[in-house]
């Protein structure tokens, strides 16, 4: 498995990617970068960024959230976790990785360093893409059922094979830093997330970290381990619920064509529940008596161990979800912010929402969700989803994700619109990393 | 005390008078023992990868120990342990490079490093009975998870966090500790010698970046979805923490030390074959071993064709000791040793297998029995449990001698003789890299 991704990550080329894939590529680009606008203008991770942009280290990367120049591992780390912030950040199917905010921002830091055209970033990220999945594949059940945090356990696959990719390391050196990166990878508790820890941030920057680290250890010859899943009794092996393993699929480079983007800025468990109560807005919070959710079993419990008052642990709250959802009229950044945290009315909504389990989404599992709401008046609305919107069968459109980039950056004329959607024309990575840079110093001109 | 939350509360509050003699003089053994075994991988074995590929000057800096200048600190850590990986001698606890460098940051003297150290020893200890079980029911190196929670602590400690930034720093340090599984052992690739150096480097960075408001949950290890019940997929887990009383020995007391630059699983071999006396390895016709099933299954794991793999081997420990009448932290486990011929023939001949009368539970039984049968019908036996054991504890002058040994003519401090008020960084200034 290894081998085939290596040999895939340091051959693949533009040519190889289906057209479709191409189109595709800057916008799954422009997704992440929205989220990292919408969490830099909040100044969400500054004090991360402070420390490592005080910590200097000569290096070609930018923080984007300041203007700092670190080496590509440190910007990786902490652009990744102002990505990855406020849940917003994409998601694969069956493998659970969020490519945009570990992929992505590896990738860009090393495209710094490395000073690579566009469209090699692109091809870098499509088998950045390829490789996490693929190795995320067979192990994301088996991490969930551990109650582990699968993106921040399969993240660095990706990650190292963009860097790997972007530093010019050939299919075996390529390899070892894929092995290296198995032997690094944070075992990342979902405690983490239910809890509202703020290093839940770094759940997308340290797997970022290490793509970045394993590339250039790889690159100067330390070897990792080649048989990182080979036994059920050793390391990722006992977490494997796929078997054998070389039976699995070889790595996708038209893998980002799967990818289901956030429309919700929570946890994709909640995005079904929030798909249902959608459809019944708008709704006026003070008539509303009690709004009831039923959904599939993993939701439910992780909704109860989430301390909502907490940025980081609402994402993993239904009733905060749902309450916010109703009194804003959609899910952003903003029921995130200590504002809303202490809202009166918004906790007073949530302790109106009830959740309970879906028997009929249990076996087969069905990851929906039902919605009633019980109006002051005794009336009551009710919706269902079968799904959250934008996942892998109803997948966002291209302008969606334009117009989802937009509403974050908070203007329909940002640079950065442009500078992603160009990139597979574009020299290097200039412009782009221009215009994120741009977004920090915007912010310090209004919030000084 | 059975909260997270306790562990650091407890690390914060011990104070200098809480901390016995006996454990201070404890926590400069392990503070020579390290620093020489990471001098001599430098001297004897060369820069290791990590310093080349990651030496990242910056703020705050520690010493690079093969260059003598400073590195941003957590990368300092991560070379300066990895180079004393490779002669598989490192005992104890994965902070203790970590608190060097937070002690050069902090101006720290020799007397506040050691205090540190026994009481990150103690945290670390107790992370590792937690999740050791855990741990090796997934295949995951034990030292290296509870690594990077002991190095989190140290340096918290040594940079002055209160209790509320200690807990952040170990927990997130606990989030995010690396997976380290025994692959890297039995396959022996130089990733290997990242373990504990990768653990440190993260823990050093959780505490580095705590007073940048990153933390972790207050129940990362005890928590209904924290790692004491992922790893032990459930089932109940040791209780967490008890810490040291009035006469109670502290953890940075119970180390035991290597002897032999190997894995710990060949150490009752070779110390019972030391019993033997000398074997000429012509007349053997053939060495079975009965041992631990921790070891035995360790030992099956590997072919022993790689230096590092070689050092897992307890097959490959046994000949070349055989051979070579002792191992030899430079010369024994080399790619030019292992292809003697006359050493895999040896290695051939020599079988290990588990055995029930060293058990596993509830407290292992490290223990090996030795038959080796010669060519002229004799049979010589011995049984041991390994040299240095707790029971047995290195010499302090045994000790010093290696540290010797290993530095030799090296520009080095004396962590032996330095006084308490002497500041850390006068001590790794001596280091003169090369």
């Amino acid at each position: 498995m290894i081998s085939a991704c290596a040999e895939l990550a340091a051959t693949l080329s533009w040519e190889g990617l289906r057209p479709e894939t191409r189109a595709r590529l800057p916008l799954v680009v422009l997704d992440a970068l929205g989220s990292a606008v919408a969490a830099a203008q909040r100044r969400v991770c500054d004090g991360l960024a402070g420390r490592i942009g005080a910590s200097g280290g000569r290096g070609d990367a930018w923080l984007w959230s300041s203007s700092e120049r670190v080496p590509a591992a440190h910007a990786a780390l902490v652009n990744a976790a102002l990505t990855h912030h406020f849940d917003l950040d994409d998601g694969c199917p069956g493998a659970s990785v969020h490519g945009g905010s570990t992929i992505i921002p590896a990738a860009i830091a090393c495209a710094e360093t490395t000073s690579v055209s566009g469209r090699e970033l692109l091809v870098a990220i499509a088998a950045g893409y390829a490789v996490a999945v693929a190795c995320g594949r067979p192990l994301r059940d088996g991490i969930d059922a551990h109650n582990l945090h699968p993106p921040a356990m399969l993240g660095a696959f990706g990650a190292t094979a963009a860097a790997g990719r972007l530093f010019g390391l050939p299919a075996p050196r390529l390899g070892s830093a894929l092995n290296l990166a198995a032997t690094m990878i944070p075992i990342a508790p979902f405690e983490a997330f239910v809890r509202g820890a703020t290093v839940k941030d770094l759940y997308a920057g340290w797997p970022a970290f290490i793509g970045v680290i394993a590339a250039l250890l790889a690159a100067d010859g330390l070897d990792g381990p080649s048989d990182v899943f080979g036994r059920p009794d050793d390391g990722l092996g006992t977490f494997l619920t796929h078997a054998p393993i070389d039976a699995l699929p070889a790595p996708d480079p038209d893998e980002v064509l799967g990818i289901e983007f956030k429309r919700y800025a929570a946890c994709r468990a909640v995005h079904a529940t929030l798909t249902a109560l959608e459809a019944l807005l708008p709704v006026t919070a003070a008539n509303v008596s009690a709004i009831e959710v039923e959904t599939y079993p993993f939701p439910v419990a992780l909704s109860a161990d989430a301390d909502a008052s907490t940025p980081i642990g609402a994402q993993t709250s239904i009733p905060y979800c749902v309450a916010s959802m109703v009194l804003d009229g959609g899910l952003g950044p903003d029921a995130f912010g200590a504002t809303a945290l202490a809202d009166p009315v918004r906790r007073s909504l949530a302790s109106r929402v009830t959740v309970a389990l879906a028997g009929d989404m249990v076996e087969p599992l069905v990851r929906g969700a039902r919605v009633t709401i019980t109006m002051a008046d005794g009336s009551t609305r009710r919706a269902a989803a079968d799904a959250s919107r934008w996942s892998a069968d109803r997948p966002a459109t291209d302008d969606a994700l334009v117009e989802k980039f937009r509403q974050l950056a908070g203007t329909r004329s940002h640079p950065l619109e442009a500078a992603a959607l160009r990139l597979a024309e574009a020299p290097d990575v200039h412009d782009l990393v221009t215009a994120l840079r741009a977004v920090a110093a915007q912010r310090d001109e209004v919030l000084p | 005390m059975t909260d997270d939350g306790d562990l650091a509360a407890w690390a914060a509050s011990v104070g200098r008078r809480d901390i016995p003699a006996s454990a201070r003089h404890a926590a400069r053994r392990l503070l020579l023992d390290q620093m020489g075994i990471c001098l001599g991988g430098l001297r004897l074995c060369g820069v290791h990868p990590a310093e080349t590929a990651l030496g990242v000057t910056g703020e705050p800096s520690a010493t690079s120990w093969s260059t003598g200048r400073g590195r941003l600190a957590p990368y300092a850590v991560l070379a300066n342990r990895a180079a004393g990986d490779w002669l598989e001698l490192l005992a104890g606890p994965e902070c203790v490079l970590a608190a060097i460098a937070a002690a050069e940051i902090s101006n720290a003297s020799v007397g506040e490093l050691l205090e540190t150290l026994a009481i990150a020893t103690e945290v670390e200890s107790d992370v590792r009975r937690t999740l050791g079980p855990g741990a090796e029911r997934h295949g995951l190196h034990p030292p290296a998870v509870a690594g990077a929670a002991g190095a989190a602590t140290a340096v918290g400690l040594l940079l002055g966090h209160d209790e509320t930034r200690l807990r952040d720093a170990m927990s997130a340090a606990l989030c995010l500790t690396p997976a380290s599984p025994y692959v890297a052992f039995a396959e022996g690739v130089s990733g290997k010698t990242l373990y504990g150096a990768f653990s440190q480097l993260a823990g050093t960075w959780m505490a580095l970046l705590a007073p940048g408001g990153i933390g972790g949950p207050s129940t990362v290890l005890t928590g209904q979805r924290g790692l004491r019940q992922a790893l032990l997929d459930g089932e109940p887990g040791p209780p967490l923490f008890a810490p040291p009383s009035g006469s109670g020995r502290w953890a940075v007391e119970q180390i035991a030390f290597k002897p032999f630059p190997c894995s710990r699983a060949a150490h009752p071999a070779l110390t019972a074959l030391d019993d033997l006396g000398p074997l000429t390895a012509e007349t053997i016709d053939s060495v079975e071993i009965a041992t631990y099933a921790f070891a035995a299954a360790l030992d099956a794991r590997t072919r022993g064709d790689t230096p590092i793999a070689a050092q897992l081997s307890i097959r490959h420990a046994v000949a070349l000791t055989i051979l070579d009448g002792a191992l030899d932290p430079a010369a024994s486990f080399t790619r030019a040793r292992l292809s003697d011929s006359r050493v895999q023939a040896l290695a051939d001949r020599i079988t290990v297998r588990p055995t029930t009368d060293y058990p596993d539970t509830p407290n292992r039984v490290r223990r090996a029995r030795v038959i080796v049968r010669l060519q002229d019908g004799r049979t010589l036996e011995a049984e041991h449990g390994s040299r240095w054991a707790l029971e047995s504890p290195a010499p302090d002058e045994a000790l010093r001698a290696r540290f010797d040994r290993l530095t030799g003519n090296l520009r080095r401090p004396d962590p032996w003789t330095a006084p308490d008020d002497v500041r850390v960084r006068a001590l790794t200034a001596e280091i003169g890299g090369g």
